[in-house]
This record gives structure tokens, C-alpha cells and sequence, in this order.
């Protein structure tokens, strides 16, 4: 079956109607300290939009797809769906290579070699510790086409890994986590070793108080978490509910001017690159702060249509889904210099390398409540002691706006590339 | 699915390796979501998922696929993924009892699937208009997520079962301007009716937000405190359920040996089970992921540790049972030991007796958000009241309570008689995995002393 068949199977029935397509070939490996398993797969799914009466309809199929029971389920989609207010796109994006990494040499026992390395090391700094991980990699393609004469199509290469380390301590267990995202070969073991390790200080800590007004300095693990509101805030579905904090605010400055803030569609290697969105809009790299100044929101069609400006290419929808205006790959740009991590810059004050708990918050308004678990105290750059239980609350506009330091590299988090990022006065209980 | 079940069977008598399984699993998913004016649906996007896993000389292969004609084409490729497997060789696991059985939620009720979907809409609607009836500012939000699920699991050693689930939830939800948030959520296996008639809870739901909007915030501290029915839940869901899956130990000796059967991890009043069989809650099961049929499990008795939870693989692993908590969290994975419906057992004091025991405390309500990394765990209470001398006083602002997975059972003082029991669609993630349905509940209880913030 293809896409053609089912836009025909809705000329009848819809004004509009628009099929997305999804193939997805996957390897994974399996770690933990005793076993291993391979895995292999493969999913391929379908999904259809239309509009019909004025209203906007979806519905999507994985597994064994029947295009005439996925016409029926969109059209009664249709009758309680939200008012159509756009037209689907009429010109297809530009043809485009297929973005591959270099896959070809990943294999299950490389992985497996990779993965027996990467204990290995762990277990030299501390051998209890246990690594329990899953690595991914395959080919994921993707295909659109509308009733209004788009189409398009494009196919990339993506690994997925996900890392775990448990250690047994005095003070109690020690756990973190690392999850990361490319289009590229397996990600680079010193830099998994650096977040894996950095939550992980067990000799020689006391325990010490950490209430008050402190400098903060978040790990790009943590960083990544605070930045789900301002992910939240930009977003043009927000500001056309009324809801952002940051409407009317273009131009202004909001945040503080170390920090700019990327969302890069196009970044070589970037596990959310494409060439256009999931409506078929091209996309392209957009600034959303640029030294702290707020560039711009992210549009799709629809949010687009509903603030009266045009789509950025920023649709993303899970099959069967109405689509949003979602951030790709977010980039917080690096200091040109200074330290990596940001401690010796900072002076002192409490190191978040990972947060347990962000429940309590508030994406829309930019509020935050954050339990960090265990955090570290440190002082003229070094770390001399823990605190168990923290919880950091704020804004995180507000927060980010107290920004004094920018490390000098990224990591990638996710789909996410951020360095360590310091802001002073943040509210600790 | 019968006709899948039936090629799943000839091919798994077909297989040679050592152990092979097959399960199919098709999902139909909708969710209505009705904000303020705004009405929106999606679906039902329908799944259908097939996953073989083989065991050949002590490896493991799996495979996912996407149609069933691709169902040999799997076991094979399962196959040769065991056997060229460098890992080093498990144990045989502990298969389950042979059965071939079917169990409908149907049995028990008008289907959700087959409710129609004006009338979810409407019911949608008609709750979203009450919440916000009672704002002069603010949101209000009605979310209802139906997941209907066919299952199939056949594997050599003589298993064919299927299970058909109706699962759904309905999400209430009250934002005021500063983001003072309420929120509830009623998930269930079965029939639609218990959606129905909500009415009074949620014009309370919107009197208790409204009363917390002029409150004052605590000084953080150890403070004595007394935990809802949902919040108890949480506590022994995130800071000791985790905890107690066997592959979660299995990779964690010196954990495992302090979580030793008979090891004392709480006061004497704390008893904790995990029992699959209530079906009329989220994560109940009749049989597991891995076809071993569901069953009450005592975790705790009286303090000391009883069981693990356990999949036939970490069973094998552990001289034990299978327990029954074999879950798959997404297709293409290995079975995971997970809770089903966890819940410490009540005791027999009332309510109104356990606040006689709070001079100067906090009587905590309501869950929103909670983590544990297995040592520590974080809960964010929705509600929290100042209680003296036994009264309950005034409303503060959201708190969390925090602290060791070990200090907290040992701290519990006595146990309500008033168990209840929560469910949740997608309640439960673990190391970044996708959630699954869980339930989780408990009496009230009444602890010495725990860290608020």
C-alpha cells in the first residue's frame, strides 16, 4: 500500500487531506553487567490529516494498515476536531541526499565492545559501579504527501543511547543516568564518562547545608530540564492559547546576554535534523535569544494561522497526532573561553548534575520547583561536600536572566547540545 | 487477533531453538481533550506490534516486526541474533506453567471501546464547564486517554494466552494565574460508568484550589506528618517498589544482599504487596508480558523483606518464582520486572485517631510529581494543611517531602484502615523508558518525621 492510495481513497470525503508516512530499522543492544541481549526490528506506519466540514481531522495506523478503516477513523476525527484555519502546503520541499552518519561500521559486537570498554573505565575510578545501557541505531525515513500536490521524502540514520551507573556508597546508593541522540557513529566515551561520572562523588564528602539565595551552577543533564519551559514558552501553540510569558516580549531582552539560545533543523549530526517539518514546510535554523534578546517564536501551520504570521518549519506530530510547533535540536551556544564546567568562574556554591523531581512546576508560566536529588557543594572551584534533598524554585526566566558564566563546550543531551551554565541568587531549600 | 495466535502457535512448534516466544500486541489509543472553549481529539490511532524472542545455549535474540506475515521471518532472525551473541551465557529461565486461555475485559461490562465517542466528549465538556465555572480567572483542562489492548503471548514450552484490556483515564486539571495547579486523575480497567457521576469531586476539587490560593509557605525542615491514601502510594511505589525488581538487583549485588528476604526495611506496621489480580485497576494482569499468570505477592511483612519482583529470566537468576511482573514498557524490548498494583496494607486506626498524634505537623494531600533514583525520592505534594494538637488548622503552599528510601518505612508510625488505591495510565517510567500503567495506593499514614521543603 502506499501514500497515493489512501489520498485517493479520501478525494471524496475531505476538502484536504494529507498522508505522512514512517519506516523505522533498528538494531539494539542490550547491556548490564552480566548479560547482553541483540534485538533487531522494524516499524512502519501511516497517518492521515484532513479537513472536511471546516474541521480538521487525524488518525494513524502502525503495523498492518488498512486505508479505508484509516479514512473512517479520520473522518470521525473530523467531527469533533478544531476549525480548520489553514491550507495544506502546495509546493514540495527541495529533493535532499539522505542524511546519513557513518553506521556502517557500528555493528552488534562493536557495540558490545564499546559498551564492555566503557564499564571497564567506569569500574577503574569505582568498582562497584554497575553500567546498564540500550544502543539503538538504524534508519529512520520519512514521507508526505497532500492532496494540494506536495510531496517529499528523506531518510537518516540515528543512535540512540541510553547509559545508566549505579554505585553502592557509604552515604547511600549513587545513581545517574545519560541519554543521548545523533545521527553519527556511537557517541564519544569521554564525554559519556564525563556525565556518567560528574553526579558521582563518593570520597572523602561531608554532608553540608545548602539552604538560601546561592549560585547554582547546572550540568547541560540539568540544564537541559530547566530549559523545558522556555521550550514550552517559545512555542507559537502557547502564544496563540494566550498563555506564553513571552508574548509581546520580541526584541526585548529577557534572559541574560550570555546566552544565546539555537534551534538547529540543520545541524550536521543532529538526532532531530530534517530537511522540513512534518507538514512538508522546509526548515530552517532559527536564533530564538540572541544575547539573551527573544528573536521570535516557532511556528506550525496552524499556530501560524492563528497569530497571523507564517510557519518556521517547526510542525513535529507523533503519527495520529494534531501537529505542534515543537523545538529539534536546541543549542545554547559555548563560551569562546574560559573553564568547562563553569566552577572556577562561579567561585562557590552548589554543583546540580541531575534532577530528580521537577513535579511542581508550571511549563506555561516559566515556574519551576526542581528536586536535585543529591547536589554538590563547592568552593574556590573544588568540590568539598553534599547535600541530599535539594529543592530549587523559581522562574526560570527569572533564573536565567542571573546567568554569570557559559561553559566553553557542549554536550549533547538528547537531541539538545548545552554546556554547564552558572546563575547566582537561585532560591535553595 | 485469534487467526494471529494461531500462526503464532504453529510457528513457535515450528522453532528449534531452546525456548522461543512470540507476542503480539494490538493497541488502539484516543484521547479527548477539552481546554476552556477548545475541544480537540486524536485517534483512535490504531498499533499493531509483533516481538519473538529466542533463547539458544544461554543467549538471547529478539526481534520486533510489523506485520504477521513476518512471524518466521522474526523467530529466524531472533535466532541468529542468540547465536551470535558474545554475552555470556544466562540460565534457562523459569518458564511458567503450560496454559492456553483467553480473558475479555468485555466479561465485566460495557467495553470502553465501544462507548460512543460523543458521549466521552460530552462528559469532557460537561466537567470542563464545572471546573471553570468556578474561576473568575485561571484554566481549566479535561484530558480522557483510552488505550484498548489485545495480547497475545505463545511460546514453546506450551503457553498461548490472550488478553484483552480497556484501559482509560480521566484527567481534571485547574491552573490559576501564578501556576497554582490542582489536579486529578481517575484511571480504570473496564466499564466507562465509573467516569460518570464526578460531579461532587469536582466542584471539591475547585473549593480546595481556591481555598490554597492565599497561602503562606513553611520553613523547610523535619517535620511529622501524615500522608493521604495517594501520596502513601507514591511513597511506597517510588521509594521502595523500584527497589525490589529483580533486574533492577540482579545488576546491583550489594544492593540486593541489604534487600535480602528477611532483611527489616520498615517499622513493624508495614506490610506492602504487589497484586496483579485487581482488574478493575490499571497494571492488573491475568497473565504477565512473559504469559505467567498475575498473583498477589507479599513484598514486606511486618518490615522485613518477603519477595522480589520478578520475570522468569531474574528467577532463574535468583533460584525464585516468576512472579508475574514480566512488563514491556515498548515492543522490541526484553521483559522488564515492574510493579502492577502496589500498596501497603492497612492497618487499623482511623483517621481522625492518627491526627491526635500530630501536635505541630503537616497533613499532606494529593499528588504531583515524584522521582527516586533509587536511593533518594522526591514527592511533590498538591496540598498541604498546618495540623495542632490534633486539628486540622490552615491551608500552606505546596511542599515536597524528600529523603532516604531506608530511613522513610522505618519512620512510619502506624498505618490507616482506609485503603485506596490509584491508578495511572502511563504512571510509571523507569530510567527514561516509556510508562506504563501502574496502580499504587495505601492507607493514610503517620510518620515521625520527614524532610519538607
Amino acid at each position: 500500500m502506499t501514500g497515493s492510495e489512501i489520498l485517493v481513497a479520501c478525494e471524496k470525503v475531505s476538502t484536504e487531506a494529507e498522508v505522512t508516512g514512517v519506516r523505522r530499522q533498528y538494531k539494539s543492544l542490550e547491556f548490564g553487567p552480566s548479560s547482553s541481549i541483540s534485538g533487531s526490528g522494524e516499524r512502519i506506519g501511516w497517518g492521515l490529516r484532513m479537513t472536511r466540514n471546516g474541521k480538521l481531522g487525524v488518525s494513524g495506523e502502525w503495523g498492518m494498515i488498512d486505508p479505508f478503516r484509516l479514512v473512517d477513523k479520520t473522518i470521525s476525527s473530523c467531527r469533533y476536531g478544531p476549525t480548520t484555519l489553514f491550507s495544506f502546503p502546495e509546493n514540495s520541499p527541495e529533493l535532499e541526499t539522505a542524511l546519513t552518519g557513518n553506521l556502517k561500521t557500528i555493528t552488534h559486537d562493536t557495540v558490545s565492545d564499546y559498551l564492555s570498554t566503557l564499564q571497564d573505565r567506569i569500574r577503574k575510578i569505582h568498582p562497584l559501579a554497575s553500567l546498564t545501557a540500550r544502543v539503538q541505531w538504524g534508519e529512520n525515513s520519512f514521507a508526505i504527501m497532500n492532496s494540494c500536490g506536495l510531496s517529499g521524502s528523506y531518510s537518516k540514520t540515528t543512535t540512540s543511547s541510553r547509559f545508566s551507573v549505579t554505585l553502592p556508597t557509604d552515604t547511600g546508593l549513587l545513581q545517574s543516568g545519560y541519554s543521548l541522540n545523533t545521527t553519527d557513529s556511537l557517541p564519544v566515551m569521554n564525554d559519556v564518562l564525563d556525565m556518567l561520572m560528574l553526579p558521582i562523588h563518593s570520597d572523602g564528602l561531608n554532608s553540608l547545608s545548602a539552604a538560601g539565595r546561592k549560585n547554582v551552577v547546572f550540568s547541560p543533564a540539568a540544564f537541559s530540564l530547566l530549559l523545558q519551559a522556555v521550550k514550552a514558552g517559545v512555542s507559537g501553540k502557547l502564544l496563540a492559547e494566550g498563555a506564553s510569558p513571552l508574548a509581546a516580549m520580541e526584541g526585548k531582552q529577557i534572559i541574560g546576554n550570555l546566552l544565546t539560545i539555537r534551534d538547529l533543523p540543520r545541524l550536521l549530526s543532529g538526532a532531530a535534523t530534517a530537511p522540513f517539518d512534518s507538514e512538508g514546510i522546509p526548515t530552517r535554523d532559527k536564533t530564538l535569544f540572541e544575547d539573551g534578546v527573544f528573536a521570535g517564536f516557532l511556528h506550525d501551520l496552524r499556530s501560524a494561522a492563528e497569530c497571523g504570521t507564517e510557519s518556521t518549519g517547526s510542525s513535529g506530530r507523533n503519527l495520529g497526532k494534531h501537529s505542534k510547533p515543537v523545538c529539534t535540536n536546541l543549542a545554547v551556544d559555548p563560551a569562546l573561553e574560559g573553564s568547562v564546567n563553569t566552577l572556577a568562574e562561579t567561585g562557590s556554591g552548589i554543583l546540580v548534575t541531575g534532577i530528580l523531581s521537577a513535579g511542581g512546576g508550571n511549563a506555561a508560566s516559566g515556574s519551576y520547583m526542581l528536586d536535585c536529588g543529591r547536589v554538590y557543594q563547592f568552593r574556590r572551584g573544588e568540590i568539598q561536600g553534599y547535600h541530599d534533598g535539594c529543592v530549587l524554585s523559581g522562574n526560570v526566566y527569572d533564573a536565567l536572566s542571573k546567568v554569570t558564566a557559559v561553559g566553553s563546550r557542549q554536550y549533547r543531551v538528547g537531541t539538545d547540545l548545552l554546556p554547564f551554565i552558572s546563575l547566582n541568587s537561585i532560591s535553595v531549600r | 487477533m485469534q487467526k494471529y495466535r494461531d500462526l503464532a502457535e504453529k510457528a513457535v512448534a515450528s522453532s528449534e531453538a531452546d525456548f522461543a516466544e512470540i507476542r503480539l500486541v494490538h493497541t488502539s489509543r484516543t484521547t479527548v481533550i477539552q481546554a476552556g472553549l477548545t475541544h480537540m481529539n486524536t485517534g483512535p490511532v490504531e498499533r499493531f506490534t509483533g516481538t519473538t524472542r529466542v533463547f539458544i545455549s544461554g543467549r538471547w535474540g529478539i526481534c520486533e516486526f510489523s506485520s504477521p506475515d513476518q512471524i518466521h521471518d522474526a523467530l529466524d532472525k531472533a535466532a541468529a541474533l542468540a547465536i551470535q551473541s558474545k554475552s555470556r551465557p544466562v540460565p534457562f529461565p523459569v518458564l511458567p506453567p503450560a496454559c492456553r486461555d483467553t480473558f475479555s475485559d468485555e466479561e465485566s461490562g460495557v467495553p470502553l471501546i465501544d462507548v460512543p465517542l460523543r458521549e466521552k466528549t460530552f462528559l469532557c465538556r460537561h466537567y470542563c464547564d464545572l471546573l471553570g465555572a468556578s474561576l473568575s480567572s485561571g484554566s481549566a483542562r479535561v484530558t480522557y486517554d483510552e488505550i484498548v489492548r489485545d495480547r497475545v503471548i505463545v511460546n514453546s514450552s506450551g503457553t498461548s494466552v490472550r488478553e484483552i484490556e480497556n484501559l482509560g483515564s480521566m484527567k481534571t486539571q485547574l491552573v490559576l494565574p501564578g501556576g497554582l495547579i490542582a489536579s486529578e486523575e481517575l484511571a480504570l480497567r473496564g466499564s466507562f460508568d465509573r467516569f460518570k457521576g464526578r460531579e461532587k469531586q469536582i466542584v471539591k476539587m475547585s473549593r480546595n484550589l481556591l481555598l490554597r490560593k492565599t497561602t503562606t509557605s513553611i520553613a523547610p525542615g523535619r517535620i511529622r506528618v501524615i500522608l493521604d491514601p495517594e501520596l502513601t502510594g507514591i511513597l511506597i511505589h517510588e521509594a521502595f517498589g523500584h527497589l525490589v525488581e529483580a533486574d533492577f538487583l540482579e545488576n546491583n549485588p550489594a544492593v540486593a544482599h541489604l534487600l535480602r528476604p528477611g532483611s527489616r526495611v520498615g517499622s513493624e506496621c508495614v506490610s506492602i504487596v504487589d497484586n496483579s489480580l485487581h482488574m478493575n485497576q490499571p497494571g492488573s494482569m491475568q497473565w504477565d508480558d512473559e504469559g505467567t499468570p498475575g498473583e498477589k505477592t507479599q513484598l514486606v511483612s511486618s518490615g522485613r523483606i518477603v519477595s522480589w519482583l520478578h520475570t522468569m529470566e531474574t528467577a532463574a537468576g535468583s533460584k525464585a518464582s516468576p512472579t508475574g511482573n514480566a512488563r514491556i514498557s515498548e515492543p522490541g524490548k526484553t521483559p522488564e520486572a515492574r510493579m502492577t498494583c502496589t500498596y501497603m496494607e492497612p492497618g487499623t486506626t482511623t483517621l481522625e485517631k492518627l491526627k491526635l498524634h500530630l501536635d505541630d505537623g503537616l497533613y499532606l494531600k494529593g499528588f504531583m510529581g515524584g522521582a527516586t533514583d533509587m536511593d533518594r525520592f522526591s514527592i511533590a505534594a498538591q496540598e498541604a494543611w498546618t495540623v495542632r494538637n490534633g486539628v486540622l488548622r490552615k491551608p500552606v503552599a505546596p511542599v515536597v517531602i524528600s529523603g532516604k528510601v531506608t530511613d522513610v518505612l522505618g519512620s512510619i508510625l502506624d498505618t490507616g484502615d482506609d485503603l485506596k488505591l490509584f491508578g495511572n495510565l502511563s504512571g510509571c517510567s523507569r530510567m527514561g523508558s516509556t510508562a506504563i500503567a501502574v496502580t499504587y495506593g495505601g492507607p493514610h499514614i503517620l510518620i515521625s518525621e520527614m524532610q519538607v521543603s
